[in-house]
């Protein structure tokens, strides 16, 4: 049982991710590869404040967020000009920049070493201690998100980002301030993403660089993309295979030496064949 | 959401069901004639390296253990989990082990960044945990508990006091420190710094790399102007140790070169021999244990130990074994018997637990590679 | 002042590596119009078949020929995944997104197949154990191997150029980068080009790995590093452009090492990107307009 509430807080976090992703990537078609970025910054910033200046989670997770929306406003700025593909590469290029800044600025984030001992968060008064009292916690926070995502989809703002994926210049003729709905869709979602960081860095106790690569991006990106482009259910589900799916494979008598391999294997082909026969994922209603 | 996607939904959620409702069953289960122990070693990803070997030599402590009869009339099983060298899957690896296999300790986790996601699992669980390869001091610096945490790996310490007591008295002044931006190495090079001073040295060049990079060229060639007498290098994966002793060698690089045990790796020194040659370092005195530990790993697997850290591992589960068999319990029991037990070790003779929790009873001495083999220069 | 010479020898030989796999890589996004992500593991692929052919098959061939048949091998294996994955999607008229995720899961599957076969450990190619053999050049020490590297990523840049003018396969490739529709409306067989420009371009990077292989040693990932270096060269030089993306290489060469020597090394990674950025903000097209 302690196992699942594990899986299920693991699952909560990617659907955080993946939901927060998904503003981006697939409601205003932006095929951004730098999340892991944000979801580094959140975990670092809840990891610092409560561990030396002694404040509270949520203070801090409010402060990761804030951080977090500022970088993605600068990032947005400069990589608003690219399309496509040199998006692409461009927000690679910021998740490097952002992990070698977690890597080597090592006065504040002592590099590679990491950083132990992260409190948990304490509510009302009552740390908690009891994964299965974080869980609960995890599952609030991402119904906010949850909540918060299906809104902004669902209102004049989100039809114009559907807008601007589809065809951006016919909205430029009618007056949007393209680069403006992208800046702020690309705050909104880092700032989600710092959410599920902080939920990270205070559950596990201890955060490395190591977390926060270009992998982690393209395994998020890779969980919306089977879930479903612009459909948050379609997130948590993808977030739920994408977790849930390794751990049952464990049971299912690969000779662990090559149970990652082949689960890489496995993982590859789905890609390509998600691509070659449904691009739109299991849920969606766009393909890239 | 239309018929379609209700379906797909009710697909998902109900594969979901039933792995909820299989792990119930797993928990219901106990099987009491084995004795369970996890081994969450990296199996894949940067630290393969170390945990395979590990993987493999745990493995042959325990198949030895079973065919002489095993602990207390029943066999040991143990069970092996991938920790895929990170700290989130680490975790994810040995929750799974104790809590749905319900093993009695583990061997592992493998390296030290991601130990210490499992360390605290550790702590609060009450779980035993014997790292073959982690560095207490890591733990140790950073003021963090060490309840159930062991390690069988040598003890930074003492390596490097021994180390830089024979490079003083090699008459090494000024040294040069190459490391790549893996937890380990920077420990060791910060180590290293810290104690130079107590024997008369002096680190004058400090060069950090990114984890992964192969082409030290321009730093080895930043270092030769330099000239110091030595450089000490601490890279964790087998091909930041090769590319730089190659590229050493082909550049011609005078300087001494000083490193940790983690270089006394059997499979690198086969594909790389000869570039190795020259190199220095310090590991616990050579025991007949690790002599028939290799003879015994070669008749098993027909290669070399693979890693660093087989022989660590092999220990971890000899010394587990044995404080199981005095009748421990799991949780405290288990750890408090674990400190009072002592063995015949492979890697160090007098194999027992000291108050910090790391192999206290062994001495270092100096090593080096000569014509493609490991030989002690005392 | 006497590190300079050696440090430029050390950035030539860097910008060599990279260049051989920045003119695959250009040749194969000219022509598609997409980034390969794949590219990478066919370098990964050319050396392990040298790997299994002179090490674990030990078969009594010349060395040339090894590293032949293993330029063959990577150059027809990325020819089947043009044939089984990339042309299907084509067909379907997949945007150049899909083919880059699609090209991810290719990377992702390989490099496990060769994770299995052949383990993650790191692996040299060089039977003879000593290293190869070096040379004094005005200060700088250079190995036999690495200008074995420079003069093959000259030979390579030079043969392109020449199929580029002078054969009618090459003013086919030609066409097909400036218009595939029109190329396919002139008569011109645009998929079989296509998929024979992923054979060239993944033999290219097959040399690469093998190269790589003789300088340091191989493994599984190793071409997920060179790859995005290369990118970044083919952008700084001009994406899709031959002697643009040859010349980013060395740029890239350049300032790596250079930068290493005035800022400190842990910075490498991100001193590449940087550039990168700053090329895309200021000149998008690369140093060579197309």
């Amino acid at each position: 049982m302690a196992y699942l509430i594990h899986l299920a807080i693991i699952s909560s976090l990617y659907a955080i991710l993946g939901i927060s992703l998904n503003l981006v990537v697939g409601y205003a078609g932006l095929l951004s590869v730098t999340h892991a970025a944000f979801y580094g910054i959140g975990a670092y910033t809840t990891a610092l404040l409560t561990l030396y200046a002694g404040w509270g989670f949520f203070t801090s997770l409010v402060c990761g967020m804030a951080i977090a929306g500022c970088a993605a406003c600068g990032i947005a700025i400069i990589s608003g000009r690219f399309k496509g593909d040199y998006y692409a590469l461009v927000s690679f290029g910021f998740n490097i920049i952002v992990f070698s800044i977690l890597l080597n600025w090592q006065t504040l984030t002592r590099g590679p070493l990491g950083i132990p001992g992260i409190p948990r968060p304490v509510v009302l008064g009552m740390p908690l201690v009891q994964n299965g009292h974080f869980l609960l916690l995890a599952l609030a926070l991402l119904g906010v998100v949850y909540m918060a995502s299906e809104w902004i989809a669902r209102s004049p703002f989100g039809r114009a980002l559907k807008g601007i994926r589809e065809d951006e210049e016919v909205l430029r003729v009618f007056g949007y301030h393209v680069a403006t709905y992208k800046t702020i869709i690309c705050s909104i979602s880092a700032m989600c993403a710092a959410v599920a960081g902080s939920l990270f860095a205070s559950y596990i106790s201890y955060i490395d660089p190591s977390t926060f690569t270009l992998n982690e991006s393209i395994f998020i990106l890779s969980i919306i993309i089977l879930g479903g482009l612009a459909n948050m259910r379609g997130s948590i589900v993808g977030a739920l295979i994408f977790v849930l799916l390794p751990e049952l494979l464990r049971f299912v008598g690969f000779p662990p030496d090559i149970a990652a391999q082949t689960r890489q294997v496995v993982y590859g082909l789905i890609l390509i064949l998600l691509m070659m026969y449904r691009p739109q994922g299991i849920m969606g209603e766009y393909a890239l | 959401m239309n018929i379609k996607h209700t379906r797909v939904l009710i697909v998902c959620v109900a594969v979901i069901a039933c792995v909820f409702v299989y792990y119930a069953f797993v928990d219901q289960k106990q099987i009491d004639n084995d004795i369970r122990i996890g081994g969450a070693f990296g199996l894949s990803g940067n630290c393969a390296e170390w945990g395979e070997g590990e993987k493999m030599a745990a493995q042959m402590a325990v198949d030895e253990i079973n065919a002489s009869g095993g602990v207390l009339g029943k066999q040991v099983r143990m069970i092996i989990e991938d920790t895929q060298c990170e700290n989130k899957t680490t975790v994810n690896a040995v929750m799974k082990l104790i809590h749905a296999d319900n093993v009695v300790a583990i061997i592992g986790p493998t390296w030290g960044d991601a130990y210490q996601g499992a360390s605290a699992v550790f702590n609060q669980t009450k779980t035993v945990g014997i790292s073959p390869d982690t560095a207490m001091e890591a733990l140790e610096l950073e003021n963090q508990p060490i309840d159930y945490i062991f390690s069988t790996y040598a003890p930074q310490r003492k390596e490097i006091d021994a180390l830089q007591t024979h490079a003083a008295r090699m008459g090494i002044k000024t040294v040069a420190s190459v490391w790549d931006q893996d937890s380990y190495s920077t420990m060791m090079t910060r180590l290293f710094k810290d104690a130079a001073v107590n024997h008369g040295m002096q680190v004058v060049e400090e060069h950090e790399m990114p984890t992964g990079n192969q082409d030290f060229r321009t730093t080895i060639a930043k270092i030769k102007n330099k000239n110091p007498d030595a450089i000490f290098i601490s890279f964790l994966a087998a091909h930041t140790k090769a590319s730089f002793l190659k590229q050493a060698k082909d550049l011609g690089l005078q300087s001494r070169i000083l490193s940790a045990a983690d270089i006394q790796d059997e499979s690198v020194l086969k594909s790389f021999g000869a570039l190795m040659d020259g190199v220095i370092y310090t590991y616990p005195i050579a025991t007949s244990g690790q002599k028939t530990f290799k003879e015994a790993y070669y008749a098993k697997y027909t290669t070399e130990p693979q890693g660093p850290s087989a022989v660590n591992a092999y220990d971890a589960v000899r010394i587990l074994v044995a404080a199981l068999a005095s009748g421990a319990e799991g949780g405290e029991d288990l750890r408090n018997t674990l400190l009072r037990t002592r063995i015949k070790g492979a890697f160090i003779e007098d194999l027992g637990f000291n108050e910090k929790h790391q192999v206290g009873g062994g001495t270092f001495e100096v090593k080096t590679i000569r014509d493609g083999a490991f030989v002690s220069l005392q | 002042m006497d590190i300079v010479p050696q440090l430029v020898v050390n950035s030539v030989i860097a910008g060599s590596l990279y260049a051989l796999i920045t003119l695959g890589f250009n040749l194969i996004y000219g022509t598609t119009k997409f980034f390969n992500l794949a590219h990478g593991v066919f370098a990964a692929c050319g050396a392990y078949t040298v790997f299994w052919l002179v090490k674990i098959a030990n078969l009594p061939l010349n060395l040339f020929v090894a590293c032949a048949i293993g330029v063959i091998c990577a150059g027809f294996l990325g020819w089947m995944l043009d044939v089984l994955v990339f042309l299907p999607l084509r067909k379907r008229k997949a945007s150049s997104m899909v083919l880059m995720v699609a090209s991810l899961g290719a990377v992702t599957a390989i490099q496990a197949v060769l994770a299995i076969l052949f383990t993650s450990q790191f692996q040299t190619l060089e039977t003879g154990g000593a290293g190869s053999y070096a040379y004094d050049v005005l200060g700088a020490i250079i190995t036999e191997t690495q200008i074995i590297i420079i003069v093959s990523s000259v030979c390579v840049v030079a043969m392109l150029g020449y199929i580029a003018r002078y054969t009618t396969f090459g003013k086919a490739v030609e066409a097909v980068r400036d218009d595939e529709e029109i190329a396919r409306m002139v008569g011109i067989n645009t998929n079989r080009i296509i998929s024979k420009v992923f054979f060239i371009g993944s033999a290219i990077a097959g040399l690469a790995g093998i190269l790589i292989g003789f300088d340091t040693g191989i493994e599984p990932i190793m071409g997920m590093n060179i790859l995005l270096k290369g990118t970044i060269a083919a952008i700084i030089g001009g994406v899709g452009s031959l002697y643009g993306g040859f010349l980013g290489a060395f740029v890239l060469g350049f300032v790596e090492n250079f930068g290493i020597w005035k800022i400190s090394g842990e910075w490498k990674d991100a001193i590449a990107f940087i550039v990168l950025i700053i090329f895309l903000l200021v000149r998008p097209q690369g140093i060579i307009k197309r």
